[in-house]
């Protein structure tokens, strides 16, 4: 099974690699690493401490495992539960992104609480010039995928953006 | 041995294309049980007719030498109502507004019994039910794999070679200019409108490619599709459409970054959903062909997805689907 697990690690260099230490000797499958200070959701836990989210497959004994594992070597773990985002896709829009208030668009998107911005990266070669985004959205399922493509259309006519949308999505 | 008079109606690149490609396989032809006499051409000038067949090597060279073929000043439209024949292969410029002179030249030669084979866009994408619905009436075949795709076999695979299959969907990239301007601006890491340019100079590219580059072209092929294959009844009006003007060199950059290239994909689906706009394909993925391919993906209940490429344009490439359609209606059993 898929699960989320939230740790807590020193923010200092190492602390990662010491984390994922029991995941590989537990031989558990790591899908993806989300370090929470990255992202608009950021949440330093205080006092120099910070929030990394590891997706993990593996079977409920392993995982109690690494979670022991993970404790006796210092680190907190602060929750485990089933993986929120189960699909991911990656669009691009062309036109005035930033100016059209590109944190309204992300925004609107975490707003729905069925998936958010996770990625994004803009290249703008010149002032007048049109900029070209690739935005990657995570979402809870298939059907809310569909409801957030929906509204990032919504968003981008209301905009004048162009939304370029990957061919396998049906 | 079947004779069959036909005309040719429009003597530009793919007029002269169906006559060479006519000359080339004339012995083929006769394999199959088949002679045809082309006893009359128009261009934009007049028309040239000779009951007994015409010299279509003849018809060639003077084409090239003085530009036209007139030695009579009859229209399209008058050697299909005049001059006695069996096949009007309508091949004159196409009009997507309106239909053009190519429209009332297949509901005339329908009305006086004729059959019609076309790579003519225009007429299909306004009038499709009421051409087929004519050529019924009248007893005429009509036949217009050269209007999707070209020398890409489509609509002729769905309908027979597939027959027994349902079709849900049909996607693929229809107009070879917009794939070869999407593919150079990568390559080149240009601007659109430095490979508009380019694609101008060497031809690939009309010197008003708006009917290209803002998709209205392929959203024709997408509703032939959709009334041919689906049996809807579609107007260009349908479909929900957007171009390649808007796409940059640092989206496709993007993109490749992601394993994805852009590309401009025509879709048809049997909810009746019809849409031409650029979309985002995986790199080594069957519609991520370059240049000036064309490339469809058909999915079906029974065979799952089948792929076809092949030139999209080209005046032989588009006269061997015009000559497939004239095998397919008078062929010997």
């Amino acid at each position: 099974m898929k699960v989320t697990m939230d740790i807590e690690l020193r923010d200092e260099p190492g602390q990662l690699i010491l984390a994922l230490e029991p995941v590989s000797r537990n031989k558990a499958n790591l899908i993806s690493v989300f370090h929470y200070h990255k992202t608009n959701n950021a949440t330093k836990t205080g006092s120099g401490k910070v929030q990394v989210q590891l997706v993990l497959d593996a079977k409920s004994p392993v995982i109690a495992k690494i979670k022991d594992d993970m404790e006796k070597t210092g680190i907190r773990v602060l929750r485990i539960g089933e993986e929120k985002y189960r699909e991911t896709i990656t669009v691009i829009m062309i036109g005035h992104v930033v100016n059209t208030d590109i944190r309204d668009t992300i925004s609107r998107i975490d707003e729905t609480g069925i998936a958010e911005v996770t990625d994004m990266s803009l290249s703008m070669p010149e002032i007048d010039e049109p900029t070209s985004a690739a935005i990657t959205i995570n979402a809870v399922g298939k059907d809310e995928l569909k409801k957030v493509v929906a509204l990032l259309k919504e968003i981008t006519k209301e905009k004048d953006l162009l939304l370029v949308l990957p061919i396998e999505l049906e | 041995m079947k004779t069959v008079k036909a005309s040719i109606i429009g003597f530009g690149s793919i007029g002269q294309g169906v006559a060479r490609v006519l000359l080339m396989k004339k012995e083929d032809l006769k394999k199959e049980g088949i002679e045809i006499k082309v006893v009359a051409i128009t261009d934009s000038k007049g028309a040239v007719i000779d009951e007994n067949g015409l010299d279509l090597e003849k018809c060639l060279a003077v084409k090239a030498e003085k530009g036209t073929i007139a030695e009579k000043a009859m229209t399209g439209i008058d050697v299909v109502n005049q001059v006695e024949h069996d096949l009007v292969i309508e091949v004159s410029p196409t009009d997507v507004i309106t239909g053009g002179a190519g429209l009332l030249n297949m509901q005339a030669a329908f009305e006086n019994g004729r059959s019609v084979v076309t790579s003519n866009k225009g007429p299909l994408t306004l009038k499709f039910k009421e051409l087929n619905e004519t050529a019924e009436k009248n007893g005429c075949a009509f036949r217009y794999e050269a209007t999707v795709g070209g020398a890409m076999p489509i609509i002729n695979l769905t309908k027979e070679v597939m027959a027994g299959n349902e079709i849900s969907s049909i996607k693929g990239i229809f107009n070879g200019t917009c794939n070869y301007i999407l593919t150079r601006m990568l390559e080149e890491k240009s601007t659109y409108s430095e490979i508009l340019t380019e694609a101008v100079d060497l031809g690939i590219a009309e010197t008003d490619p708006t009917y290209d580059v803002e998709g209205i072209d392929t959203a024709g092929k997408v509703v032939i599709l959709a009334n041919a294959v689906f049996g809807m009844n579609k107007t260009i009006n349908d479909v929900d459409r957007t171009g390649i003007t808007q796409i940059t060199y640092e989206a496709l950059e993007m993109s490749a970054k992601n394993g994805k290239t852009i590309k401009l994909i025509g879709e048809v689906r049997k909810d009746g959903t019809l849409t031409v706009s650029p979309r985002l394909v995986p790199i080594g993925h069957p519609l991520s062909v370059s240049g000036t391919l064309n490339v469809a993906s058909i999915q079906t209940d029974l065979a799952g997805e089948i792929t076809v490429t092949g030139k999209g344009a080209g005046s032989i490439e588009t006269a061997s689907a015009i000559l497939s359609d004239i095998i397919s209606i008078y062929k010997q059993d």
